[in-house]
């Protein structure tokens, strides 16, 4: 994709929308011509790591599984073939790697009976298996993004940052005797608290940026008072100590723990960040979904670039969504196709929302090729992005030979354009915990993973 | 029930029951816990042999019975080495253990229920066989013994939920704000099938970053630090139509004001209206207003405190032309500019909190009471009402030294106030229903029942008068419970509990979210998709007001605007609703109704036309249970089972076995293609009870249209249902689904119960829902007798329930 900043917006914009796309892109746009990106990173970060840029790690997931037959390539190493879903990201090709055999076998039932849409998310980047519940004791483990957060989040403004396009279902069940809170998160904070996820981009951005974009930055003594108010709070554990149930006590650790986090950003908090000129914050609503995906991909990318955070997890809806495609002639419910019994309209209409999640994941991954570092290598150098879900046949809801892309050359120069095969089976941990070696956490192994994979 | 816990006694045993008759005095002697509704209905007590309580029965009868049944017939692929779909029996040794997993036992309960376990083809399971298993998992799941029931579970501290929050700041800062959607919050995840459970109420550190924004964001609105600036005010207008006035409330100093009204008259008109200006309910000036829009302006004399300005469109030069879209009075806004003289007064919302200054000399001295004392006094009150309950002298020193903090920092009076205001927002005592235990009973005090009510009926904080009562003491008599559930459900505010409870248990809040493909079904519309709403919403402020449980399946009325009445084809009062059509004319003149109806949000209730009864038929049940481009029998029959009987089938098999594809036939029904599904043995058990059911309503379209045939083949609404009933038309299956009521009143009962509790139900609470029904039963099965069952339960009250009781199945007992 061309620099040339006309061409861009184009793209950008993907067909219909070329009109309504907010401004913050076509400002991202001018900006991504300008060779000096190092100003728009926090002055300390640039200080510790003037040599080298930080490693970045994302996970995009889709829900409903795919038309396998259609997506998953065939061949080997350098010499295989793309898929026909995978169409779109010809021209990214030598992004990523396709590594087939990655299994989550949390996800199955293990005696738990139906649910695999709710136990495919809540698995995805834990490796664990969650307690079937539709509301009290909800339990599955802690994943990749925020163990990472723990250790490699302290040094950004935000730990992390998740996305989402789908509100969560705010009524009935969502699986088959399982709590919504599994369906509608991939990132889970604690193994009983989901971390939860921004679904606006306006939102989104407000979070990543807010003082610093559109606000005169806070007075010390403005400052000064959110510690007072923050010390207050930490306080009022005192006046709750006469609490009945152990439950009660693990919701008021929910609470003091998510108030010592902020207070512990704080500090982060007064970094200045600088956006790239004339970014302004996307407004309103984004007007279909196409929109609504790239401009998350597009935050992302901002997050990325301005050094706000290095770990994000974005789902392209929640599992078991449900979503037209009129776009692309898609009538029927994702989730309702995606039970296609073999049904050829169905299985061809599968593909065709496979081939639409491509398309958009190459818009991302284009942009995280064009935007480049102060060193003048590229964010996707710098990245580690798992893209999948954890359903390989949305008909049968198989849990293993899972569809994953993993794009991106971690900082290291990882070899990419090829296609991976593992034993069947192979953890999908093991890949997560590989991942984490990038950012200089060698030894974690958690939920079902028991080792690492080879990407070299 | 901590008591008991202490207590660690035996919970079948003779000294158990002692303990239970010693509550019973305890009760007896005045304490008022239980409420006198119950004692007229309770039966004797039946205590219960000892040893022979009702789960060493259950473990006899297992292990005499129930074991052999799953050896010799489930064995094969459930035992041993064998795990088929991961479900060993041999896992399972005593009633602990399988209640233990109880979704496992509900599934196998299921699936031995609807024949697809064991396999039916080569299973040799009789009908009697299978029954026995069936109910005896259902008692070792639900039942409990009610003679000596001696704990009601806790509730989980519950954090307030996105609505919840919402109305609380509504009403503890009265501003007109949303926070939620203003600052974003992160959406709830829902349990047990409402967005209000403790238990998945999660705080991670999102919510908690967004809970202090809004904190801050709030503060600013609420307390006003720039007096000044308040000496110009503006107000919002409005659009009226010729008979329509518009009312708007002002709090002034007493003074002379000037009221500046920017309006007009229509678009383009050439004649003008005339306009009443009241002030204070006087008339104080009339206007010809035409339309160029300009401003009107007036000085008057303000009074000190609430004033009223009120607008009216009094005529128009054309009355034939009354009531035309057109003929608007278009109010932009109103400001006002004063007082001339004299300080501006405060917004009420601002005197309501701020109700003392440090300049203040009220002490006897007849010094000024200081920063202190002043902050003092405004937190007592403010924080009674933000922590719905009375403060303790450390809640409330807590944000006096906020305060102090800021006065230091060289913030003044007022942006001190604001920090406590924000620090309060923020506090656990605000944002979790904290209720504290209450030393030596086992129950919550006053103020938590009175918050409890309050978010059970109108999802915000208790009242005024709902914490008098609680001051004094007076809220757990049985008569002021009910005195109170009267009262709060005819107050408007009890659309929370249509908006919270009735739409969450139908799944109406799904219905903005489906997706329905207009080209297949050109007539579905926003407009149409909102209408649908309101009209199921008004079904269900009727039966909450004035209906029964038999309301739901046997009313033969429902209520329509015009667009509504069209689409159902009744007549809208004694118009054809099709010409009250207003939209476009031409380009085919509007026949997808996208335009606008006269008297569009105008409601009136009339008789339902043949083919529809009850709720089942509405077009909001009938779209929100279908694919976006065709019906699904199967989503309808498993809605009806599920919502309304509370009977859910067993869910799909993990691994959903494919159908051989060559058996789509060109043309096949949809009729013939369940068919064939149930044709396949381990799907035939389920979709014989699914099916038919949804089937039967085939001749209401994918948005709930009557329809005589689909694709030029008539519709087949013929069916069976598995207890031999059989229909042929919709209305003939919603009348016999009718005769289920015990199961839908007992399905409804939880399903409130667990909304009203915010938990999930247990075993526990079976004997508290008994009595609900019980209740419910001998009040003419009236809506809002459920609802004041439920507030006077030991599961609401969270007092033990007590003996005696009637005993399982025995509510029909009680007249």
């Amino acid at each position: 994709m061309s620099n040339n900043e006309q061409t861009a917006r184009l793209d950008r914009s993907g067909k219909t929308t070329s009109i309504s796309r907010r401004t913050v892109l076509r400002a991202m746009g001018v900006s991504l011509a300008l060779p000096s990106l190092g100003l728009m990173r926090p002055s300390s970060v640039i200080a510790s790591e003037a040599a080298k840029a930080p490693v970045r790690l994302a996970w995009v997931f889709f829900p409903n599984g795919t038309n396998a037959d259609r997506w998953l390539p065939t061949g080997k190493g350098k010499d295989w073939e793309l898929s026909p879903s995978l169409a779109p990201l010809a021209s990214n090709r030598n992004d990523f790697n396709v590594l087939k055999g990655l299994a989550q076998v949390n996800a199955q039932s293990l005696g738990d009976g139906p649910g695999d849409h709710a136990r495919s998310a809540a698995a995805f980047l834990t490796g664990a298996h969650p307690f079937k519940t539709d509301g009290s004791k909800i339990k599955v483990g802690r994943s990749v993004d925020q163990i990472a957060a723990d250790v490699y989040g302290r040094a950004t403004r935000l730990a992390s940052i998740e996305l989402g396009t789908e509100e969560g279902r705010d009524a009935g069940g969502c699986d088959s005797g399982y709590s919504c809170a599994y369906s509608n998160n991939i990132s889970w904070r604690g193994e009983s608290l989901p971390t939860g996820k921004e679904i606006s981009p306006q939102k989104a951005f407000q979070r990543l940026f807010g003082n610093a974009a559109n606000q005169e930055s806070m007075s010390d003594r403005q400052q000064k008072m959110q510690r007072s108010i923050l010390d207050f709070v930490s306080d009022q554990r005192k006046q709750l100590e006469r609490i009945s149930g152990s439950e009660d006590h693990r919701k008021l650790d929910e609470y003091f723990t998510s108030v010592r986090e902020i207070e512990q950003r704080m500090t982060r908090f007064t970094i200045p960040v600088q956006l790239p000129d004339g970014t302004l914050e996307p407004k309103s609503k984004p007007e279909n979904i196409t929109e609504h995906i790239r401009l998350m991909y597009d935050m992302m990318v901002l997050a990325f670039q301005t050094d706000t955070t290095r770990l994000a997890s974005f789902m392209l809806a929640n599992e078991g969504s449900n979503r037209t495609f009129p776009m692309i002639e898609v009538k029927d419910g994702h989730h309702s196709l995606s039970h296609h019994e073999n049904n050829k309209s169905k299985i061809d209409d599968i593909a065709k929302i496979d081939t639409y999640y491509s398309e958009q994941f190459s818009y991302f991954l284009n942009k995280m090729r064009e935007t480049k570092e102060a060193d003048g290598s590229s964010l996707l150098d710098n990245s580690l992005i798992v893209y999948g879900g954890c359903i390989s046949d949305g008909n049968r809801h198989d849990h293993h030979n899972l569809p994953v892309l993993l794009a991106g050359r971690g900082g290291r120069g990882l070899e990419t354009g090829r296609l991976l095969e593992f034993p069947e089976y192979t953890p999908m941990n093991n890949l997560f915990s590989t991942m984490l070696e990038h950012i200089g956490m060698n030894d974690v192994v958690f939920g079902d993973g028991n080792g690492k994979i080879t990407l070299s | 029930m901590r008591f008991f816990e202490q207590g660690n006694l035996p919970r079948w045993t003779i000294g158990g029951i002692v303990f239970c008759l010693l509550w019973s005095l305890y009760v007896a002697s005045g304490s008022q816990l239980i409420g006198a509704a119950w004692a007229q209905e309770a039966a004797q007590p039946q205590p219960a042999a000892a040893g022979d309580d009702l789960d060493t029965r259950l473990n006899r009868e297992f292990s005499d019975e129930m074991r052999k049944l799953l050896v010799t017939h489930c064995g094969d692929c459930h035992m041993g080495d064998a795990n088929e779909a991961g479900v060993n029996f041999e896992d399972y040794t005593s009633i602990d253990k399988i209640r233990e997993h109880a979704s496992t036992w509900e599934q196998v309960r299921g699936v031995v229920r609807a024949d697809a376990m064991p396999p039916p083809e080569d299973s040799k399971m009789t009908p009697e066989e299978r029954k026995k298993l069936v109910d005896w998992i259902q008692r070792a799941l639900h039942e409990t013994d009610c003679n000596c029931e001696i704990k009601t579970p806790p509730v989980t501290l519950r954090r307030l939920n996105q609505v919840e929050y919402d109305n609380t700041v509504r009403d503890l800062l009265q501003l007109d704000v949303l926070p939620s959607k203003d600052i974003g919050f992160v959406s709830d995840d829902v349990g047990n099938g409402f967005d209000n459970q403790g238990e998945v109420l999660t705080l991670p550190p999102i919510v908690m970053e967004k809970y202090m924004q809004s904190a801050a964001y709030l503060a600013k609105k609420a307390i006003e630090t720039d007096r000044e600036k308040l000496r110009n005010q503006r107000f919002d207008g409005i659009a009226l139509t010729y008979g329509q006035d518009h009312r708007v409330p002002m709090h002034l100093a007493a003074g002379r004001y000037n009221l500046s009204i920017r309006m007009r008259f229509g678009d383009n008109l050439p004649d003008e209206c005339f306009v009443l200006l009241y002030i204070n309910g006087e008339k104080h000036r009339e206007w010809e207003v035409t339309t160029k829009g300009q401003n009107y302006d007036v000085d008057f004399e303000a009074k000190e405190g609430p004033n009223e300005v009120l607008i009216a469109y009094e005529s128009d030069e054309d009355p034939s032309k009354k009531g035309d879209g057109a003929r608007r009075l278009l109010v932009d806004s109103f400001r006002t500019r004063g007082p001339f003289q004299g300080e501006p007064a405060f917004p009420k919302r601002h005197q309501d909190i701020v109700i003392a200054y440090p300049e203040q000399k009220d002490t006897p001295e007849g010094a000024e009471i200081g920063f202190r004392e002043a902050t003092r006094r405004v937190f007592a009150g403010f924080l009674k009402r933000a922590y719905r309950r009375p403060p303790s002298g450390e809640d409330i020193n807590a944000i006096i030294r906020v305060c102090e903090a800021a006065k230091e920092a060289g913030f003044t009076y007022l942006e001190s106030i604001q920090y406590g205001v924000q620090a309060a927002l923020v506090s656990p005592s605000f944002l979790f229903r904290h209720e504290p235990p209450v030393d030596g009973v086992p129950t919550i005090d006053d103020y938590a029942l009175a918050t409890r009510l309050s978010y059970f009926l109108w999802s915000t904080m208790p009242d005024a008068e709902l914490m008098a009562l609680a001051d004094s003491g007076k809220l757990r008599e049985p008569e002021v419970l009910k005195g109170q559930v009267k009262r709060m459900l005819e107050s408007d505010r009890s659309e929370a509990l249509v908006k919270g409870f009735f739409a969450q248990w139908l799944g109406m809040r799904n219905l903005p979210k489906i997706d329905i493909d207009k080209t297949k079904y050109p007539g579905w519309n926003d407009r149409l998709r909102a209408s649908m709403m309101k009209e199921t919403e008004l079904f269900c402020q009727y039966l909450l007001k004035e209906g029964t449980i038999d309301d739901i399946t046997s009313a033969d009325f429902t209520f329509v605007n015009p667009r509504l009445a069209e689409f159902y084809g009744v007549s809208y009062g004694d118009e054809d609703p099709a010409k009250l059509f207003r939209g476009r004319g031409g380009r085919g003149g509007d026949s997808r109704r996208q335009g606008l109806y006269e008297k569009e949000d105008e409601w009136i209730r009339v008789k339902l036309p043949e083919q529809r009864l009850g709720l089942l038929t509405q077009a909001a049940v009938l779209s929100l249970t279908s694919n976006p481009a065709r019906t699904s029998p199967v989503k309808r029959g498993k809605w009806i089972l599920e919502s309304i009987l509370g009977d859910p089938p067993p869910s799909a098999p993990p691994n959903v076995p494919t159908l051989e594809e060559g058996k789509h036939e060109e043309g096949a029904t949809l009729r013939d293609r369940l068919e064939i599904h149930r044709s396949n043995p381990s799907c035939a058990g389920c979709h014989k009870i699914l099916d038919p059911i949804g089937l039967g309503l085939e001749n209401f379209d994918a948005i709930g249209r009557w329809r005589e045939k689909e694709d030029n083949q008539p519709i087949d609404a013929k069916g069976e249902l598995t207890d031999g009933s059989t229909f042929e038309t919709p209305r003939q299956l919603v009348s016999i689904l009718s005769k289920k009521q015990d199961q839908i009143l007992l399905n409804l009962a939880q399903r409130m119960m667990t909304y009203s509790l915010g938990r999930g139900l247990q075993r526990e609470d079976r004997c508290a829902i008994d009595r609900v029904i019980a209740y419910t039963e001998a009040n003419n099965r009236t809506v809002r007798s459920l609802v004041e069952a439920i507030v006077l339960s030991g599961s609401f009250q969270q007092t033990p329930t007590l003996n005696p009781s009637p005993s399982l199945g025995a509510s029909s007992d009680v007249q």
